[in-house]
């Protein structure tokens, strides 16, 4: 078959289809104590075509949904799809994210569940994870400290509230830092994936300069030129530059092709398709930890952002308790009785 | 041996006739039967209460067991409570208020960048660009939709092999006709 000219034909007829507002989606999840869940999904919209393969999470006919629509106060019009579904475990739930077709379909998402009886207590834990984009990349925690990560994990909102509140000064340099730090941190993420796809492309029988451990310890040299001929990378690459000044001019003839198809491979990994969402949890009993942020309904919030799970997994998690009553009242009823028992017999003795 | 046990007949005798002289004798009778009743409910509380619930307190090893089991009870709950109350402070600083309803559906900035830079042959240098970033964004969005929709009748068309032949041809026919032109 044509691929490429087929690809070009539907490319064109697409474009000229295709809208391009994907919904606002908020998914709430709320755990029942038995491990099933309620997900919820709200998507607003400026027009009312919701199609399945825009919708950022698994959405499908076995859904209950509803349409309404909101009108602002200078007339603007929100549509609204609710949709809800009773999952009967996670992994029912882990089921729907791998027959997903939405758009963010290309993730490898799931779910988890855990109950831990501790006698007074009962301990639940729900967490949502998404995995890792890269294979080599480091993870953004040895680039920022612990106050940068804070501003790098919170949602936009807090950040865009912190940036125009009182001490703004502090948090606008703040703020520079970590983008500095975070164009460190990806550029390095994207040297090193592709080291390590070179590597792989390689295979294990290679001379000792070209062995994974070897390339690794000259990721520098890539990193510099990036750094330095920023706007020049793709001529410099197509030219040899960069792989003659990485492994030499007589590696990088001979491994020219297997250092394109590696470029190819990152690449595509970059470019994988991904539209934000946020996840709301909702756990039973009385909320005792979790990583995420309260919105303005007091439900934990988290932000899904594809540089959360570019190099390392993003989890959203939360635990809460429910106190066991029965096991109150045992205990206190057996406390009383041997403090009683011990009364007595000193009582009798005297 | 004979005298003996007449004198002791005799004595048995005489005290068996000299009774003694009572003055109160139905009060004398009223004391004993209260003290003999009072003496036998003393002896039947003791046993039923005492004894049978906490019998286990003569015996050395229930005795130290049920103790430490208390104890341990305690100690649980204390410890529960005390990391509860630990996990809610801590909660309570980590959790931000955040005033934003939902995260808007955008791409990060990265992500969006090399987007762009793939699309223009990664040339374009962004600070000298006329087109706005609500319309690079559009375009970015665009292009990712069509990617997937590109992806999706591609999967559509390799399950059926019928249709992709058509769609083959078809693309045959208008590669030969362009040629023709």
């Amino acid at each position: 078959m044509n691929t490429k000219s087929l690809k070009l034909i539907i490319s064109i007829i697409l474009i000229l289809i295709v809208s391009c507002d994907e919904p606002e989606t908020v998914v709430t999840n709320i755990i029942h104590p038995d491990g099933s869940v309620t997900r919820k999904i709200e998507m607003r919209k400026k027009d009312n075509k919701f199609k399945i393969t825009d919708i950022q999470v698994p959405l499908d006919s076995t859904w209950a949904i509803a349409d309404s629509c909101e009108i602002s106060l200078k007339g603007d019009t929100t549509w609204i799809k609710r949709a809800v579904k009773d999952f009967k475990n996670v992994e029912e739930l882990n089921l729907a994210y791998k027959t997903d077709s939405g758009c963010n379909s290309n993730l490898k998402r799931n779910a988890s569940f855990s109950k831990r009886f501790r006698w007074f207590n009962t301990i639940y834990r729900f967490s949502e994870t998404i995995l890792n984009r890269f294979k080599y990349g480091s993870p953004v925690s040895e680039f920022l400290t612990k106050d940068e990560l804070q501003w790098f994990y919170s949602p936009s909102g807090d950040n865009e509230a912190r940036l125009n509140g009182p001490d703004s000064l502090r948090y606008k340099s703040l703020s520079d830092t970590i983008d500095k730090k975070k164009d460190e941190w990806f550029f390095r993420t994207i040297v090193s994936e592709w080291v390590g796809e070179f590597s792989e492309q390689l295979g294990p029988n290679t001379e000792r300069d070209m062995c994974p451990d070897s390339l690794k310890k000259k990721e520098n040299i890539l990193l510099d030129i990036i750094k330095a001929h920023g706007d020049d990378i793709d001529s410099l690459w197509n030219s040899g530059y960069i792989l003659n000044e990485f492994i030499g001019e007589s590696n990088s003839l001979k491994y020219r092709a297997e250092a394109d198809s590696a470029m190819d491979i990152v690449e595509d990994r970059i470019l994988l398709r991904f539209v934000g969402y946020s996840v709301r949890i909702l756990m039973p009993g009385k909320l005792i930890s979790s990583n995420g942020f309260a919105d303005s309904s007091q439900l934990l919030v988290w932000p899904v952002n594809d540089e959360y799970f570019l190099t390392e997994p993003y989890e959203m998690w939360a635990e809460s308790k429910v106190p066991n009553i029965w096991a109150w009242i045992v205990s206190a009823i057996f406390i009383v009785f041997v403090a009683t028992g011990i009364i007595v017999r000193k009582k009798k003795r005297d | 041996m004979k005298n003996v046990d007449e004198k002791y007949r005799r004595a048995i005798d005489v005290l068996k006739r000299s009774r003694p002289v009572l003055t109160d004798a139905y009060d004398i009778e009223g004391e004993v039967i209260s003290k003999i009743t009072l003496l036998s409910g003393k002896e039947k509380v003791g046993f039923s209460v005492f004894d049978f619930l906490f019998g286990w307190t003569e015996i050395v090893w229930i005795r130290r067991s049920l103790i430490t089991v208390s104890f341990v009870l305690v100690a649980i709950f204390v410890y529960q409570q005390s990391m509860i109350v630990k996990q809610l402070n801590w909660l309570s600083t980590q959790i931000g208020e955040n005033q934003e309803q939902q995260v808007h559906s955008s791409f990060s900035e990265y992500s969006g960048r090399l987007k762009l830079l793939k699309i223009s042959g990664r040339g374009v240098q962004q600070k000298n660009s006329t087109v706005s970033e609500e319309q690079l964004d559009m375009i970015l969005k665009s292009l990712d939709k069509l990617q997937t929709d590109y992806e999706n009748l591609m999967k559509i068309l390799n399950e059926n092999p019928e249709l992709k032949e058509l769609v083959d041809k078809k693309l045959d026919d208008i590669d030969y006709k362009k040629i023709k032109l």
